[in-house]
């Protein structure tokens, strides 16, 4: 995940999770869709890709379609190829250690959207009351313990270590990027600071300085 | 600072997150709803801007056409989301920028007209498809819809024979008349994500991917 500042034309990297299968015949695009999600500092390579996709964009979305120096936070998919079976059998078996343990997360995933979703329902979409309750914070500490308890065990350090040695040598490529990119559960997995705080910065820097604003003119 | 507004339509977790950020810096804040409130009723007086986070692309896409058109600032301005919206429009701007990618292929949905004005699959225009595949990615490879989010309308066919099987087993129907499939399962090759292409729009494309070989 990369923002990319217009005011000081800096591409700051806020956070990397692997994506993994869990065997050679599922092809897991999200974590949504059943991939298990590994949080990782990653090799320079991947930053540098990153941030190329990002500036990327940025130059497309200018030359194309008549942007003016666009702020953006933007998730980017890169496929790290791995070649050696061998390899790619360890860290599949190293997923399948790490599925129990990541259930309990998924299931407070769920606790945390019926919350949510009932909240909504009472409170008629008002998001900053939602915020406010002690059930959606309660729900919210419980995602946080079960992530902790994921993220602090011995699979998934493990799995962790596996994938960092084998990206060095993958070969990478450039995937698709998300313009709405997920950082509230997903995310959690990379523990503080999240992500959230990170793009309203992002945010708040860029349309503040945005050409076409009030202030700024 | 001004106000800035979050546009939502499906509120999630990152949206409230998002907002409690925002209220801790002490960043006056305010949520829109687009999709439930008519575009011209929107208050977008006084804005700073808008973060753009509607859930669909489409419609992040269009929203941020119309903030354009109003000359309000957006946090992904028309010009990302309409970079955003395609995986073509991606693709080039990676080779712009000189960012390596898997080989691809964009190819037209084989969809044409059938007497009594249905539309069916073109089994000379598939024909094709299945050849450039062959030649411009190779098999196995994956197979997307160029509008498709979240990982739905994906399918790993292992050759031409599969993807022949993928398309015929698309009915035609446009995506007006039926109703896009929500991904909750995990994908597997050539399973429920064949839900997701049997709803192609008239003229919508299809491009390959080539999968890193075992």
């Amino acid at each position: 995940m990369v923002s990319l500042d217009p005011r000081t034309d800096r591409a700051e990297f806020l956070g990397c999770f692997a994506r993994v299968a869990e065997t050679e015949e599922r092809v897991v695009k999200t974590v949504i869709g059943g991939a298990t999600a590994v949080g990782i500092d990653p090799p320079s390579p991947v930053r540098e890709l990153a941030e190329a996709c990002v500036r990327g964009v940025a130059e497309h979305a200018v030359s194309a379609f008549g942007s003016e120096a666009p702020g953006m936070a933007l998730g980017v998919d890169i496929t790290a190829c791995c070649r050696d079976r061998g390899a790619r059998d360890e860290i599949y078996a190293a997923a399948q250690a790490l599925a129990p343990l990541r259930q309990g997360a998924v299931e407070k995933v769920a606790d945390l959207n019926r919350v949510q979703t009932e909240l909504l329902g009472v409170h008629g979409r008002d998001l900053a009351v939602v915020l406010r309750q002690r059930s959606f914070r309660q729900a919210l500490t419980s995602l946080d313990d079960a992530y902790m308890h994921t993220a602090t065990s011995a699979e998934y350090e493990r799995l962790q270590s596996l994938v960092l040695v084998h990206l060095q040598q993958a070969q990478l490529l450039a995937g698709e990027v998300n313009a709405r990119m997920d950082f509230g559960t997903h995310c959690r997995i990379l523990g503080a600071p999240l992500i959230a705080v990170q793009v309203a910065d992002s945010v708040v820097s860029s349309l503040d300085y945005s050409p076409n604003s009030k202030k700024s003119n | 600072m001004q106000r800035i507004a979050l546009a939502i339509d499906v509120p999630s977790l990152d949206e409230l997150l998002l907002l409690g950020a925002l209220m801790e810096r002490e960043v006056p804040a305010t949520v829109l709803y687009p999709y439930v409130q008519p575009l011209p009723q929107l208050p977008l007086q006084g804005l700073a801007g808008v973060f753009n986070r509607l859930q669909h692309r489409y419609r992040r896409f269009r929203f941020a056409g119309y903030l354009r058109g109003e000359g309000i600032p957006c946090f992904h301005d028309f010009g990302v989301e309409a970079v955003c919206h395609s995986k073509v429009s991606q693709k080039q701007a990676f080779a712009e920028a000189g960012v390596p990618t898997a080989a691809w292929l964009l190819g037209e949905f084989p969809l044409g007209r059938v007497d009594d004005g249905r539309l069916a699959v073109d089994r000379p225009l598939l024909g094709l498809l299945t050849r450039q595949i062959e030649r411009a990615v190779g098999y196995p490879a994956v197979v997307k819809s160029t509008e498709s989010s979240r990982g739905s309308s994906l399918v790993v066919v292992r050759d031409a024979a599969e993807l022949v099987e993928l398309v015929l087993s698309c009915d035609g129907r446009p995506s007006e008349q039926s109703t896009p499939v929500p991904v909750r399962q995990p994908c597997q090759p050539g399973g429920f994500l064949r839900r997701g292409l049997s709803a192609p729009r008239p003229g919508s494309a299809l491009y390959g991917v080539s999968r890193p070989e075992n």
